[in-house]
């Protein structure tokens, strides 16, 4: 029989290795010096995604890096950038009685405007609604088809999590009594977004889970159109330092280009199936971002022939027009730049005083994967080896 | 943004997969990719699987930071010590025994 | 209108918060504690009342759990073992345990009588006596299953009380980290493993021999339950003013433990032990207590960390990482719910 390697472990023992990541923190350390006698004074480096901002936090990457090479956040938090319009309709069609499901992320995820006294769909099950943390939509689906009930799910997420959406829709195993509210965007317009806005990016470190289903070839804009080195990675600490190497790599040769690191499981086409049943479930429209505003041909909206899916057709419910999606963010609230690497969250005069972990004010504090969230659950500081 | 997990594909029934994700835990999840079998490892994102690992791929690393070393190299900074570790270490971790499957 | 959240019972910073402003805050300094005892001046896991050559160590505990039976033991384990580990962690040897529960009508009279039977093979097993308790019964509905209140008293010839850690301190763990937290969340997740099971145990036979030999240089004792290690050693370092320094690469968590977390994302330091201990020792003392402890069915014992001078910006507990980084241990915060993306 054949012997194969435990890729699980292997990931493990491979990426998670201390020697590796000693020896290329002296590759990175030569290249900083190597770009710095160039003039170069500053490498900012965007971990778009939210799942990245978790490596880089948790295993502490900022403080193995040269003081000039930073990492910011992206807008790579699917929760974080749900427009409060989404919560505040499931609120209400919670509090009117609907059973509604979503991710423990988006549970807790506080609306700009109260429904009823209720912030977030927390409030609404302390008010006595039906609200349930489930881990899939399948989990719901299930659920939902068991009791029968009205009910509802917040279907936020990007490329990755909304085929399960589609699949689920175009193979009718959703109930009747299940309807969704689309709220799913896409993250290369969102990328664009911010490395226009912010203007100083010099590298990005591109999603690499999006990519399994997208394909690694949709960041390639970034270099060819922007100049910026790009490098779709995976999510283990010494794939991060790979790609800060690559990326610096491409800044001292001064040949911006896409690499794909993390090709264990990310190709160039990406996941064929994946992108069929998006395309033929959903169509792709110009979507609110919250504490960003409308971003072209950003949003998944459920197509005409199954509106039978859709709450907020269904329920005769009204989207914000344009401008109703702005002032997305409670007063003092600065999630919108820390979500576009302008502002650490360390920069918030709010973070982890008004908005706690607990008590979170804005939205990047709320979910596992938004960037405030992370530094305050997970003591996110810059600098701390000096003092260690 | 997009929490993955990987798991071994004990079972593949149509659209429905049980995946062992190791220390015991095995969950089911929806098929999301074509042509998934037993054996084979993939990445799980609630509850469906999105993609395939290949274990051929893996090795990459050492290409992605030898071409990094070698510019470095080129020039002129001294990077002897670290890539020789570096070697070193990546052919111990990647050429290690298959570990026997549970 | 501010209302009780999960979050509140978590066992984190809004748990303590809330013990504050309720409790703790509205009492005049005479009433947190007996002259020369231990009180709700500062948190620890026990009071104590001075008696003649030592304490009278108090401790009182709701438990509560779901499930109510869950691999590795039951919520009358739990009542018993907590509360006999929480006079321990005092210095304290437990002698005595009251008990009140109460149950919602309808919960079937074997899964009581299971329940009362685990927590009485407890304490027997400890040779620890129960001398008194209640029982209650809500209307169906007003609650869910069944609640247990321990208290339990035991004899302190010494306390060890946990502002007292000083630089150069090591912090011993005496057993794998979050598998309780880890076992309990994975019933509630519906995941069946035999991998995961609590821990839930008194540590009696571990912490005595140690508490008569070595009792001078230890200068900590917690058990890691509600809020984990990262909650313990966040109270340590704010109550003794010092850094606490944790190497990643040396905390005992089980591999299992660890999948669980990355698949839920959760931080397996802020998952309850319920069958280990946190130690600070003195540096002198660190091998003895290390064999003791090996000695004594600690295999898995081990150094985590050490205490330092404070640096001047951060009282904190700072986690070197397994790839050479670092960063803040925090506390936990907020209820703890499983992720997706």
């Amino acid at each position: 029989m054949e012997r194969r390697m435990d890729l699980r472990r292997l990931t493990k023992t491979v990426f998670r290795d201390s020697i590796l990541a000693s020896q290329l923190a002296k590759l990175i350390n030569d290249y900083w010096r190597l770009l710095r006698s160039n003039g170069v004074e500053e490498v900012k480096i965007m971990n778009f995604c939210g799942t990245h901002e978790y490596t880089s936090t948790h295993y502490g990457i900022r403080n193995i890096l040269p003081p000039g090479v930073s990492l910011v956040a992206g807008p790579g938090c699917p929760v974080c950038i749900t427009p409060s319009y989404y919560v505040e309709t499931a609120v209400g069609l919670a509090l009117e009685g609907f059973t509604v499901y979503t991710y423990g992320d988006a549970y807790r995820l506080p609306a700009v405007r109260e429904v009823k006294g209720c912030r977030s769909l927390s409030d609404a099950r302390i008010a006595g609604a039906d609200v349930r943390v489930v881990y899939s939509f399948l989990d719901a689906v299930r659920d939902a088809a068991s009791h029968g009930k009205p009910s509802v799910f917040l279907a936020v997420g990007f490329e990755t999590t909304c085929p399960a959406y589609a699949s689920a829709i175009a193979s009718e195993m959703v109930p009747s009594n299940l309807t969704l509210i689309s709220a799913g965007r896409l993250t290369p317009p969102a990328a664009r977004y911010a490395v226009e806005r912010v203007g100083t990016v010099s590298g990005v470190i591109a999603p690499g889970h999006v990519s399994t289903i997208t394909g690694a070839g949709v960041w390639r804009f970034l270099p060819e159109e922007y100049g910026i080195p790009t490098v779709v990675t995976g999510f283990e600490p010494v794939d991060v330092l790979i790609a800060v190497a690559i990326i610096l790599r491409q800044l001292a040769e001064n040949k911006p280009g896409l690499v794909v690191e993390y090709s264990r499981t990310v190709t160039i086409e990406g996941n064929q199936r994946a992108k069929k049943l998006l395309s033929q479930v959903f169509d792709v429209v110009d979507s609110a971002w919250r504490g960003i505003g409308f971003i072209e041909q950003s949003g998944y909206a459920l197509q005409e022939n199954f509106a039978r899916y859709d709450a907020v057709k269904m329920f005769g419910l009204r989207e914000p027009g344009r401008d109703g999606w702005k002032n997305d963010l409670l007063p003092g609230c600065i999630c919108g730049r820390v979500i576009l690497g302008a502002a650490k969250p360390t920069d918030c005069p709010l973070f982890m005083k008004r908005c706690t972990p607990g008590t979170p004010y804005g939205p990047c504090m709320v979910s596992a994967e938004g960037a405030c969230s992370i530094w305050a659950r997970l003591g996110g500081r810059e600098r701390l080896v000096e003092v260690v | 943004m997009c929490l993955g997990v990987y798991g071994k594909v004990l079972q593949v029934n149509e659209d429905l997969a049980v995946v062992d994700f190791g220390g015991g835990l095995v969950k089911e999840a929806l098929v999301g990719v074509e042509e998934v079998k037993a054996g084979d490892y993939v990445v799980v994102h609630a509850g469906v699987i999105v993609s395939r690992l290949n274990e051929n791929e893996f090795a990459e690393v050492f290409n992605h930071v030898s071409e990094a070393v070698q510019i470095l190299a080129s020039s002129g900074a001294d990077v002897a010590d670290y890539w020789q570790s570096i070697k070193t270490r990546l052919a111990e971790l990647l050429m290690q025994k298959p570990t026997p499957e549970e | 209108m501010s209302k009780i959240s999960l979050a509140h019972g978590s066992g984190g910073v809004e748990t303590q918060r809330l013990l504050e402003r309720l409790v703790i805050n509205r009492l005049p300094a005479w009433m947190k504690k007996v002259e020369n005892g231990l009180g709700l001046d500062f948190p620890d896991d026990a009071a104590a009342i001075p008696v003649k050559n030592g304490y009278l160590v108090s401790t009182i505990d709701a438990y509560t759990v779901s499930p109510i039976f869950f691999p590795g033991g039951d919520l009358g384990k739990l009542a018993a073992a907590g509360t006999i580990n929480d006079l321990l962690m005092l210095g304290a040897r437990p002698l005595a345990v009251l008990d009140a529960i109460i149950v919602e009508e309808g919960t079937a009279m074997d899964d009581l009588a299971r329940l009362v039977d685990s927590m009485i093979a407890v304490l027997r097993g400890e040779g620890v006596c129960l001398i008194g308790g209640d029982i209650k019964v809500m209307p169906k509905g007003q609650l869910d299953g069944v609640l247990i209140t321990t208290a339990g008293l035991g004899f302190a010839s010494k306390l060890i009380v946990d502002n007292n850690i000083k630089p150069g301190d090591k912090i011993i763990a005496t057993g794998p980290l979050g598998v309780h937290g880890a076992a309990i969340f994975a019933a509630q997740q519906r995941i069946f493993s035999h991998e995961f099971r609590s821990d839930v145990k008194p540590l009696t036979k571990i912490l005595l021999p140690l508490i008569e030999r070595y009792i001078e240089g230890i200068h900590a004792a917690r058990d890691p339950t509600r809020g984990g290690a990262a909650m313990v050693l966040n109270d340590w370092a704010r109550g003794s003013d010092v850094m606490l320094v944790v190497y990643e690469s040396e905390l005992p968590l089980p591999e299992p433990v660890v999948n669980l977390c990355e698949m839920l994302g959760v931080d397996p330091m802020t998952l309850a032990s319920e069958g280990a201990a946190l130690l600070a020792v003195s540096p002198e003392i660190v091998n003895d207590v290390l064999n003791t402890l090996y000695e004594n069915g600690c295999g898995e014992a081990r150094v985590i960390g050490e205490a330092r001078e404070k640096a001047s910006s951060i009282g904190v507990v700072v986690l070197k990482t397994l790839v050479g980084g670092a960063r803040i241990l925090e506390p936990p915060s907020g209820e703890i719910v499983p992720r997706i993306c």
